[in-house]
């Protein structure tokens, strides 16, 4: 167990966990709020999504004054960031895809599965 | 009167005999590209004990060091790099000796090893960098050296790899990314492996493949296939090794299973505040 704990003495990686655990939250609370609008499911949908933004800008913006920017890692980035916005810009308008909503919420779920994956220290 | 002559010309033989026996013989410092352009020229000229040093860029060499010279790089590995100019030998091969020293270079490229250590004794590879060759560093037959803060990463074979070498001292290296496994011990005996670290391997962090007698302590191997792997090896001692092989796919779960109770917990509370 030490050896799991041990791994937050990483600053990136414990900002990539708690974006993971945010993320779950937020993604239980958005396929409820496809079901239909609930106050609770709403604010916990909210908070928890916007919180996760925030620490992925952070992450970034580490990662970026860590190592540099790169084509590729940025490409990532853009991409990953891309999903946010284009999920934000379907809940807001409510277009036509809105019924994929909880997809592109599924696929913010692996990006902060990728993210955990590849701050673990090693 | 010649017996006196004879006396005082032997006094003065013992007395020349004695001081020559008395004074440590200097070894000579030689320098690369100054004093030689490639390593082996220096290493070809130079005597036992004497001292190489290599000054800071990129050297296309097989060097064969077959005499206990001490070779050394000016400003380390990030500075001194030897590529295998022909690629089925080893970067740097000591064959057959006893007390030489390699400290400091990067050493690639090679389809055997970077480092490749035949019927070698008493030897110090020190702060090397062994990466992308066949296998990092390879001991064959060969005994009491000493092996510290090595480090030997995304090789195709083996990071580090022991054939029939015994009592040879393994500490701070790192092996990590090869794509087989970081160490290998094969029929080597009474090696102790102290706080070595062998993660991200494809297979295992460290095996014993019939090797007794090794002491293995404080070791940590992560995220491999299997951490520490014994075959057919017994009378090993392991004290205080740490092998936590699945931990890229435990945390994510455990990580999940906190944002499920967090979402829990949230609206647990939210229903209470607004009472819905």
């Amino acid at each position: 167990m030490w050896e799991i704990l041990s791994v937050f003495t990483n600053i990136s990686t414990v900002i990539a966990s708690l974006g993971l655990v945010l993320a779950t939250s937020s993604f239980i609370s958005g396929l409820q709020l496809v079901r239909g609008a609930s106050i609770v499911e709403r604010k916990i949908h909210r908070f928890n999504g916007f919180s996760s933004i925030i620490l992925f800008v952070v992450l970034a913006a580490m990662h970026f004054v860590n190592s540099g920017v790169r084509f590729w890692p940025f490409l990532a980035w853009l991409t990953a960031l891309s999903v946010i916005i284009i999920k934000l810009y379907i809940v807001r308008k409510r277009i036509k895809t809105f019924k994929y909503v909880s997809w592109i919420g599924g696929s913010l779920i692996l990006i902060w599965l990728f993210l955990v994956y590849i701050h673990i220290p090693v | 009167m010649m017996r006196q002559k004879i006396g005082i010309f032997l006094a003065v033989f013992l007395l020349l005999a004695l001081d020559s026996a008395t004074t440590p013989l200097h070894a000579a410092t030689i320098q690369v590209p100054g004093d030689y352009k490639t390593i082996q020229e220096a290493v070809n000229n130079a005597s036992p004990g004497d001292f190489i040093l290599v000054g800071d860029g990129e050297y296309s060499e097989n060097v064969v060091v077959k005499k206990a010279v001490i070779l050394k790089s000016a400003n380390g590995p990030a500075k001194s790099l030897i590529r295998a100019a022909v690629k089925r030998e080893p970067a740097v091969i000591l064959k057959e000796v006893d007390g030489a020293t390699v400290a400091g270079f990067t050493l690639t490229g090679s389809g055997k090893a970077g480092l490749f250590l035949s019927k070698t004794r008493n030897s110090r590879i020190v702060n090397n960098r062994a990466d992308n060759n066949y296998n990092g560093v390879t001991l064959e037959s060969s005994d009491h050296n000493i092996l510290s803060n090595n480090t030997a990463n995304s090789n195709v074979s083996y990071g580090f790899y022991l054939l029939r070498s015994k009592s040879n001292r393994m500490e701070k290296n790192n092996a990590n990314s090869n794509q087989d496994q970081g160490i290998f011990l094969s029929y080597s005996n009474n090696n102790a492996l102290i706080n070595n670290n062998a993660n991200l391997n494809t297979w295992n962090g460290i095996t014993l493949w019939d090797s007794h007698g090794n002491e293995l302590r404080e070791n940590v191997t992560l995220r491999n296939a299997f951490g520490l792997v014994r075959v057919d090896s017994d009378d090993n001692v392991m004290d205080g090794n740490t092998s936590l092989p699945n931990i890229f796919l435990i945390l994510p779960i455990v990580l999940i299973y906190i944002g499920i109770i967090s979402y829990l917990v949230q609206k647990n509370a939210l229903r209470y505040i607004y009472r819905v």
